[in-house]
């Protein structure tokens, strides 16, 4: 460690003010606390500080992404060997989808954090630690069959149009890896939906068996809700879909590290899944009797499990920076998003994957939100001063 | 203090733990007595105005120090002022904490018996919460109740953020310390990371036990906005108030400053 810290300690001067690499200094600096936490010290009247900082509060969030992860690859490899009929060990299944799932994150995290250094570098500002989540979550929420120059393109996308012309992270108002995914999502419509969830690249003397469907169960669901995979499956998320989506219960793991840590929001967590049992039994009470497949029939804990409604409730709708920032405003805003999500599945079942559409949308709404808390404070207090 | 205050007095005491009574009163005292429970800031008299009557614009709230109280009562029964006060002296770097006897204006190596590295040390006369950054040769000023020695924190630590963290003190639950809930901990001045921009929501709430919100009263403050200050409460806050919301904020931001900017803000314009 000593040596290392000699070496940096022997180039810094070149870093800083009126070194030869001056206008490099965010890069470097950025290097050099990711390497050492600096050593700078309290000047105000509080003396003291909390041991958490930004680096930490990311690197806890990207603790709790890992269990989705390691499913993900799983089920990439699971998916596509089930597609092929093949029986293979789960050593198989892991290995494959390694080799699958590694170059997107490569991709996303090198060029998302290149446009950040460079962006840095330019305007002379330190470079925020945001990506480090979105940088996963990004190939997270991916079919795995994404061509690695769209994912590039998406990164590009989210961190100068998401995130760095509004300032940076904290300035933003949309979730910007889910804004990567709503680029990716018009822009290559082709490439989002149909038959991508599955990897099949063709293994030697095998064909593709004639049961297998490219369809998730979201499109199921279109056709008639009862006819979906059984609710264990969805559960453990042995389906397809996105890479890191499928598994409600690798969600909920990641919730509770996220819910210990006191980083994620618990309120917006639970008001998602109640606004959904909310909204989804509200459904079920007014469905038409005489209509048994009517979406309206659907049992609300299949919301909780289909699509990536456990996702984006737990990692999505919780980002700090874009959801409502008062503690009321965090109710109304997660059972808008969980009510919201249901309303379209119920009403327009050939767009049933509303996730992403309704968080982006209440990330847009949430300082509405927080503007009316705000105002019905202000006139709390003002009646208390008129009595 | 009752004919300076025009009888409108307000005393502050601990909630006893003998139920009410925990500290004798003459019995004439008790219709002004409010006690007061809970962890700090619990103790702030910024935060014992708001709970007992919140400042109006334009009003003024004079407070007076118990030990105040006694000099000036002395002066008042015996004739004799007598400036001396108990001073605690606290912290790490002190081999012995006690209280000792002091008076405003005395050397601080005097009291602390020998000076200090201020490299090495620092020394704050107040708490490590609020307090102005002193030194071995300053002096003991009249407004000091507790002298503090805390080492000082220029190390930097390798992979200081991505380690368990085990002798971290940490209001979150992200370093596998909180596991440890009657730990002590060795406290020092460093900073544990850089400004950034305010990204957790909620964090300032749990630390405030007002009804503030504290984010957007900075950010009014913030946007020199006069008016939302006011609205938002500008007059009950103090900058002592605001020292747990310092101490936990992720993004490292410098809130009491902001807050003693709005109040002198509203000093000028308000």
């Amino acid at each position: 460690m000593k040596i290392l810290r000699n070496l940096i300690d022997k180039i810094k001067p070149n870093f800083v003010k009126g070194g030869k690499l001056e206008k490099w200094y965010p890069a470097f600096e950025a290097m050099e606390t990711f390497l050492f936490s600096p050593g700078e010290v309290t000047t105000n009247k509080v003396h003291v500080r909390d041991a958490v900082d930004l680096k930490r509060t990311m690197i806890t969030v990207v603790i709790a992404m890992i269990p989705t992860l390691l499913f993900g690859i799983w089920n990439v490899g699971y998916q596509h060997y089930l597609a092929y009929g093949m029986e293979m060990t789960h050593m198989d299944y892991f290995l494959f989808g390694l080799q699958k799932v590694v170059p997107i994150i490569v991709v996303s995290y090198s060029v998302g954090l290149g446009v950040e250094f460079i962006f840095a570098v330019v305007k002379g500002h330190a470079v925020s630690e945001g990506y480090l989540v979105t940088g996963l979550l990004i190939p997270l929420v991916l079919p795995v069959t994404i061509p690695l120059w769209m994912v590039a393109l998406a990164a590009i996308f989210c961190t100068l149009m998401g995130k760095e012309i509004f300032g940076g992270t904290g300035m933003n108002f949309m979730n910007p890896a889910l804004l990567a995914r709503a680029f990716l999502f018009f822009a290559f419509p082709a490439f989002m939906s149909g038959d991508i969830w599955t990897d099949l690249s063709p293994e030697s003397g095998q064909v593709i068996l004639d049961a297998y469907s490219g369809a998730t169960n979201l499109v199921a669901y279109d056709v008639n809700y009862q006819h979906i995979q059984s609710v264990s499956d969805m559960f453990f998320g042995f389906e397809q879909g996105s890479i890191g989506e499928t598994s409600v219960l690798a969600c909920l793991i990641g919730a509770f590290i996220l819910v210990i840590t006191g980083i994620g929001s618990w309120k917006i967590m639970v008001s998602v899944f109640a606004g959904a049992a909310l909204m989804g039994l509200f459904f079920n009470g007014i469905a038409p009797v005489d209509d048994p497949t009517n979406y309206m029939h659907t049992p609300f804990y299949y919301h909780w499990l289909m699509g990536g409604f456990a996702f984006g409730a737990v990692y999505m709708a919780t980002d700090p920076v874009t959801a409502a920032h008062t503690e009321k405003g965090k109710w109304v805003y997660g059972l808008l998003i969980g009510g919201l999500i249901v309303i379209i599945r119920a009403f327009n079942p050939a767009y049933p994957e509303a996730v992403m559409m309704v968080i982006l949308l209440m990330n847009v709404h949430a300082p509405l939100i927080d503007h009316i808390v705000v105002q019905n404070h202000i006139k709390k207090r003002l009646r208390r001063a008129a009595q | 203090m009752r004919i300076l205050a025009n009888d409108k007095l307000n005393i502050g005491l601990k909630y006893g733990s003998n139920g009410h009574q925990g500290i004798p009163l003459p019995s004439t005292f008790e219709k002004y007595v409010h006690y007061v429970k809970g962890p700090h800031p619990a103790g702030n008299v910024g935060i014992q105005i708001h709970h007992t009557s919140p400042i109006q614009k334009g009003e003024v709230v004079w407070f007076v120090h118990p030990q105040d109280i006694i000099i000036i009562g002395r002066l008042f029964l015996e004739g004799q002022y007598r400036a001396g006060r108990l001073i605690a002296v606290t912290g790490e770097e002190i081999d012995a904490p006690q209280y000792v006897t002091a008076i405003g204006g005395q050397l601080i190596s005097d009291i602390l018996g020998h000076s200090f590295d201020t490299l090495k040390t620092r020394i704050i006369q107040g708490n490590v919460l609020y307090g102005t950054t002193s030194s071995s040769e300053d002096f003991l000023s009249f407004y000091t109740n507790h002298i503090t020695a805390i080492p000082e924190g220029h190390e930097p630590e390798f992979l200081g953020w991505l380690l368990p963290g085990l002798n971290k003190l940490s209001l979150s639950h992200t370093f596998f310390s909180w596991l440890m809930p009657n730990k002590d901990y060795s406290l020092n001045t460093n900073m544990h990371g850089e400004e950034r921009a305010f990204v957790m929501s909620g964090q300032y709430d749990k630390v405030l036990p007002m009804d503030i919100l504290p984010v957007y009263l900075l950010k009014a403050i913030l946007a020199k906005d006069v008016e939302k200050m006011e609205a938002l409460g500008i007059y009950e806050v103090s900058e002592e108030d605001f020292a747990l919301c310092e101490f936990v904020c992720t993004s490292k931001i410098d809130v009491q400053q902001i807050i003693a900017e709005g109040l002198e803000l509203i000093r000028e314009e308000g």
